[in-house]
C-alpha cells in the first residue's frame, strides 16, 4: 500500500493537467526497444546523440534495450536515419510496419543542420533524438503548458537536464504500459 | 505471487491516477472522430487530421512571426481541399537511403485567394505535406474533400534528402515549376461543423505569441494577409 501510495504521489506533479493523452495509438509490442543505425546515421557527425537517446531509455524506465548492429530487418524496432528533411523539420518518427495498433518497425530520422541552428547543438541534437523515441513508446508532444521535458517542440531553452528526459508522469505512463 | 498482486494494483491504480490527472488510457478507434461523425464526411478536419498524423510525429521549428512565415513562403493561399493524391517519391543510385517510406501526400487545393504569389482564383496549387506512412491518399481524400484550407507554401524544387537522391514528382503534379511544400505550421484546415482550425501537425495552441491567438481560418488568414503586405 505504501508503495501504491508514493506511486500516487509522484503522478500528481504541477502543471501536469495538460499532458496530452498516453497512450498515442500506435505503440511498439513489447518492453525490449531494439534499434540499429544506417549507415548513413553512423555515418553523420552526432551518430552518438542515437546511442544517447537509447540509454536515456534504459536508464529512466522499466523499458530495455537492444543494438542490433546494421539496419537490416523490418521487425527491428527503431532504424535511425541522418537525412535533410525538407522544410523547417528537426527531426521525426515514423511508424513504417504496423499490426492494427502496434507499431513493428519506426524510421527515426534526424536532420542536423537544422538541429544545429542555434545555440546548445549537442544538447538539442539529444533532447530531440529523445523526444522521437519518446513518440515511438507512446508520447505526443507537450504543449507549453504541460510539464518541462523532452517532449516540448523545437530548440531546448536551456541547458538544463530536464530538456533531455522524459517527466516522471510520463515514465510512470511508460512503466505501467510496459 | 504477492509480487504480481502489487503489480496489478499498482497498475489498476495507476490507471484511475491518469484518468484523474487528465490522461485517458486510451483513444477512440482509428476512423472515428470525437464526434462520431461518419466516414469520408468532409465537414469537420478531425477525422483528416488524424488520419494524416497516424504513426508520425514531427519536431520542428515554428514560424515565430506572421513576417517570418511570408519571408520563408513563396505562396500563401486560402481556398478548398478538392483532392488529396500521392506525394513526392525518391529514385536515384541512392534512393534507399532517403527512408524506408515515402511519408508525403499531395493536397490539390484550388484556390479562392492568395496573399503571396501569383495564383488566379480558382486555379490550384499541388502542396506536398508530411503525412503518415500507414494512411493511403485516398482515405485521406475521403476525409478531406471539402475542407477550407490555409497554406503557406515553400518552394522546395532543389531539395534532396540526401546525396545521391532525386525527388521524383508524382504523375497527377505538373511536371515543372516550382514543388510547393506546406510548412508543419503552415496547413490549417477547417470543416463547416468546425469552430477551430486544425493542422496536421500542430494545434491553435501551438502557434506563437506573436501570431495573436487565431483559432480559425478567417483569424489566421487574417494575420497572415497582413504580414503579407
Amino acid at each position: 500500500m505504501a508503495i501504491v501510495a508514493a506511486l500516487a504521489g509522484s503522478l500528481f506533479l504541477p502543471g501536469q493537467a495538460h499532458a496530452t493523452t498516453y497512450p498515442e495509438l500506435i505503440l511498439p509490442d513489447s518492453s525490449l526497444h531494439t534499434y540499429c543505425f544506417t549507415a548513413g546515421f553512423s555515418g553523420s557527425r552526432d551518430p552518438g546523440t542515437g546511442t544517447y537517446a537509447m540509454s536515456v531509455l534504459d536508464s529512466t524506465t522499466d523499458m530495455t534495450i537492444s543494438n542490433l548492429g546494421a539496419c537490416s530487418a523490418n521487425t527491428t524496432d527503431i532504424w535511425w536515419w541522418a537525412l535533410d528533411l525538407a522544410g523547417t523539420i528537426r527531426g521525426e518518427e515514423q511508424c513504417i510496419f504496423t499490426s492494427g495498433s502496434v507499431c513493428d518497425s519506426a524510421d527515426v530520422r534526424i536532420d542536423f543542420d537544422q538541429i544545429d541552428i542555434g545555440n546548445n547543438d549537442v544538447a538539442d541534437r539529444d533532447k530531440t533524438s529523445v523526444h522521437e523515441i519518446g513518440h515511438s513508446i507512446g508520447l505526443g508532444h507537450h504543449s507549453p503548458a504541460a510539464h518541462d521535458c523532452a517532449m516540448i517542440s523545437g530548440e531546448i531553452p536551456s541547458l538544463d537536464i530536464l530538456w533531455r528526459r522524459y517527466n516522471a508522469h510520463d515514465v510512470a505512463h511508460i512503466n505501467a504500459q510496459f | 505471487m504477492f509480487k504480481r498482486y502489487i503489480i496489478a494494483t499498482l497498475a489498476t491504480s495507476a490507471t484511475a491516477l491518469f484518468a484523474l490527472a487528465g490522461c485517458a488510457g486510451s483513444q477512440p478507434a482509428d476512423g472515428q472522430s470525437a464526434g462520431g461523425q461518419a466516414r469520408g464526411n468532409a465537414s469537420s478536419a478531425t477525422e483528416f487530421v488524424a488520419a494524416a498524423s497516424r504513426g508520425l510525429h514531427l519536431d520542428y521549428d515554428k514560424q515565430a512571426t506572421p513576417k517570418a512565415a511570408v519571408a520563408a513562403s513563396k505562396l500563401i493561399v486560402r481556398g478548398t481541399l478538392v483532392d488529396v493524391t500521392d506525394g513526392i517519391t525518391f529514385g536515384g543510385a541512392n534512393a534507399a537511403q532517403a527512408g524506408r517510406a515515402s511519408s508525403y501526400g499531395t493536397a490539390v487545393i484550388e484556390v479562392t485567394s492568395a496573399a503571396k504569389g501569383d495564383v488566379a482564383p480558382g486555379g490550384k496549387v499541388y502542396a506536398i505535406f508530411n503525412k503518415s506512412a500507414v494512411t493511403g491518399v485516398a482515405d485521406l481524400a475521403a476525409t478531406g474533400k471539402n475542407l477550407k484550407v490555409v497554406a503557406a507554401l515553400a518552394d522546395i524544387s532543389k531539395w534532396s534528402p540526401a546525396p545521391g537522391v532525386t525527388v521524383v514528382r508524382p504523375d497527377a503534379m505538373p511536371a515543372t515549376g516550382p514543388l510547393y511544400l506546406a510548412f508543419p505550421d503552415s496547413l490549417w484546415l477547417q470543416g463547416s461543423a468546425d469552430k477551430t482550425m486544425a493542422g496536421v501537425h500542430a494545434e491553435p495552441a501551438d502557434i506563437p505569441a506573436a501570431w495573436g491567438t487565431p483559432k480559425n481560418l478567417d483569424q489566421y488568414w487574417s494575420t497572415l494577409a497582413k504580414a503579407a503586405k
